[in-house]
């Protein structure tokens, strides 16, 4: 980064390379849609691009990768409308919760747990895509999302629990959870 | 370590990321506390599953295609110097088979029907070869495959999903003498589409119909479209191939428009350069 900081351009090539896929797959994952996931990507790096002077060498080059894509996201989604309503907070409550052991029983469908992730609001589902696929830790999250880590761990419990939930919620849809 | 604080390390438990000492204390506590086994139990069946939807495609070289197209722009505009165009290349190859289940169907029952026409239309060998298949009988299959495959480009286009309106595109370029609902369906796609990837599709897919006087007002409206540098970028590069008239006084405007993202008055400039040499 500090080769494209200082006018390389050519550098950025090898950021792409390195990180182009990772940031894809954030954006996938949480937009659910792999055409509007790669339109980001390349608003994200000519972001790069266009914001090289305000990257701080002493930061972490991904923290701030991070933040470009859900920044990207956001605009995105604030000049094509609102999205789909996030599934509420309350829902985890009022969900039918089948209850720990009878899930255990049960084969629970990836695709349909995908479908339930876009259902939750914007953190709760960014935390959970930094934790789960790209392993990040705690305070590294914390970093991107700008909370404290103790918010980080609070929140990816009730993520968990509210994407139980939605997925439930889901159930009645034909084979989503088989037994 | 209480029921709450155990709970909310239970990802972090499933991902490793705890030291084996907290580790070890949690394992203790949910060995002895029925609630939080019941509770762990939930979480780690979620866990787990999300770790079973499977990994997206990555779309990796037609990302790289436009990264590179956008970092040749930028280099022009730092340069002020012309980039190669083969630099720029913006391909997509869509597949034959659409994925939307009523273009299956609709692709489906067209192919039937221009079955059953050309059935009827040419005559077994044995009686070819008696009486030859008059021309105009196989004009009109023609001409019917040809409304069939417009029809069907038109209704691709129309699509929700973005994947789909970039096929629809794309086989505009397989249908000889579009009528004028494809041109303008370019063209609202151009001006309109909500993805950038279709419209630039549109743009490549409208080059074949640049003497158009409808498609050159067309790209004067959109590369006026702030919204996109990147077609804006595009527009420029069609408007310098096809020799636009109109280009010169244009881009002049253009390279002169301080609110214009960077790459975007470049290359107006860099369109300048081309136009007058």
């Amino acid at each position: 980064m500090d080769a494209v900081q200082g006018g390389q351009l050519e550098a950025l090539g090898e950021l792409f390379e390195r990180h182009h896929r990772q940031v894809f797959l954030f954006l996938r994952r949480t937009t659910g849609d792999a055409a509007i996931a790669e339109d980001l990507v390349q608003e994200v790096f000519v972001r790069i691009l266009k914001y090289r002077h305000t990257y701080d060498a002493g930061s972490r080059f991904e923290t701030w990768l991070f933040r470009i894509a859900r920044n990207a996201r956001a605009d995105h989604f604030r000049k094509q409308g609102p999205s789909p309503a996030p599934v509420d907070a309350a829902l985890e409550v009022a969900a039918p919760d089948p209850g720990p052991e009878k899930q255990l029983e049960r084969r629970i469908d990836a695709q349909q747990l995908d479908r339930a992730l876009q259902q939750l609001a914007e953190e709760p589902r960014d935390l959970l895509v930094l934790a789960r696929y790209h392993g990040q830790p705690y305070e590294r999250i914390a970093e991107t999302l700008g909370i404290e880590v103790g918010a980080v761990k609070t929140r990816v419990h009730r993520a968990m629990k509210q994407l139980r939930a939605a997925f439930f919620n889901l159930e009645d849809a034909p084979c989503a959870v088989k037994k | 370590m209480r029921c709450e604080e155990v709970r909310q390390r239970f990802a972090e438990y499933l991902a490793g990321s705890l030291d084996a000492g907290v580790a070890r204390e949690l394992e203790q506590h949910v060995a002895s506390c029925a609630e939080c086994q019941a509770e762990y139990a939930g979480v780690e069946a979620v866990w787990k599953a999300l770790g079973e939807v499977p990994v997206p495609a990555v779309p990796s070289n037609r990302m790289r295609e436009r990264f590179s197209a956008m970092l040749a722009a930028e280099r022009a505009a730092a340069d002020r110097r012309p980039a190669s165009r083969q630099d720029r290349g913006r391909t997509w190859r869509p597949t034959f088979w659409p994925r939307e289940p009523l273009v299956q169907m609709a692709l489906a029952a067209s192919l039937l029907i221009v079955g059953v026409i050309a059935g009827r239309a040419l005559p077994s060998r044995q009686v070819q070869q008696q009486a030859p298949v008059p021309s105009r009988e196989i004009a009109e299959v023609r001409t019917e495959l040809r409304d069939m495959r417009q029809m069907l480009t038109l209704s691709l286009m129309q699509q929700q999903s973005a994947t789909e309106r970039l096929r629809g595109v794309s086989w505009t370029a397989q249908i000889d003498q579009p009528g004028n609902e494809v041109v303008s369906a370019l063209l609202d796609t151009l001006l309109h589409d909500s993805n950038v990837n279709v419209r630039l599709a549109a743009i490549d897919a409208l080059r074949r119909f640049s003497d158009r006087a409808d498609v050159r007002l067309g790209t004067k409206r959109a590369v006026a479209d702030k919204t996109s540098p990147l077609l804006q970028v595009a527009v420029i590069d069609f408007m310098v191939d096809t020799r636009d008239p109109q280009a010169p006084a244009l881009f002049r405007t253009l390279a002169q428009d301080a609110s214009l993202d960077e790459l975007v008055r470049g290359r107006a400039q860099w369109g300048l350069d081309q136009l007058a040499s």
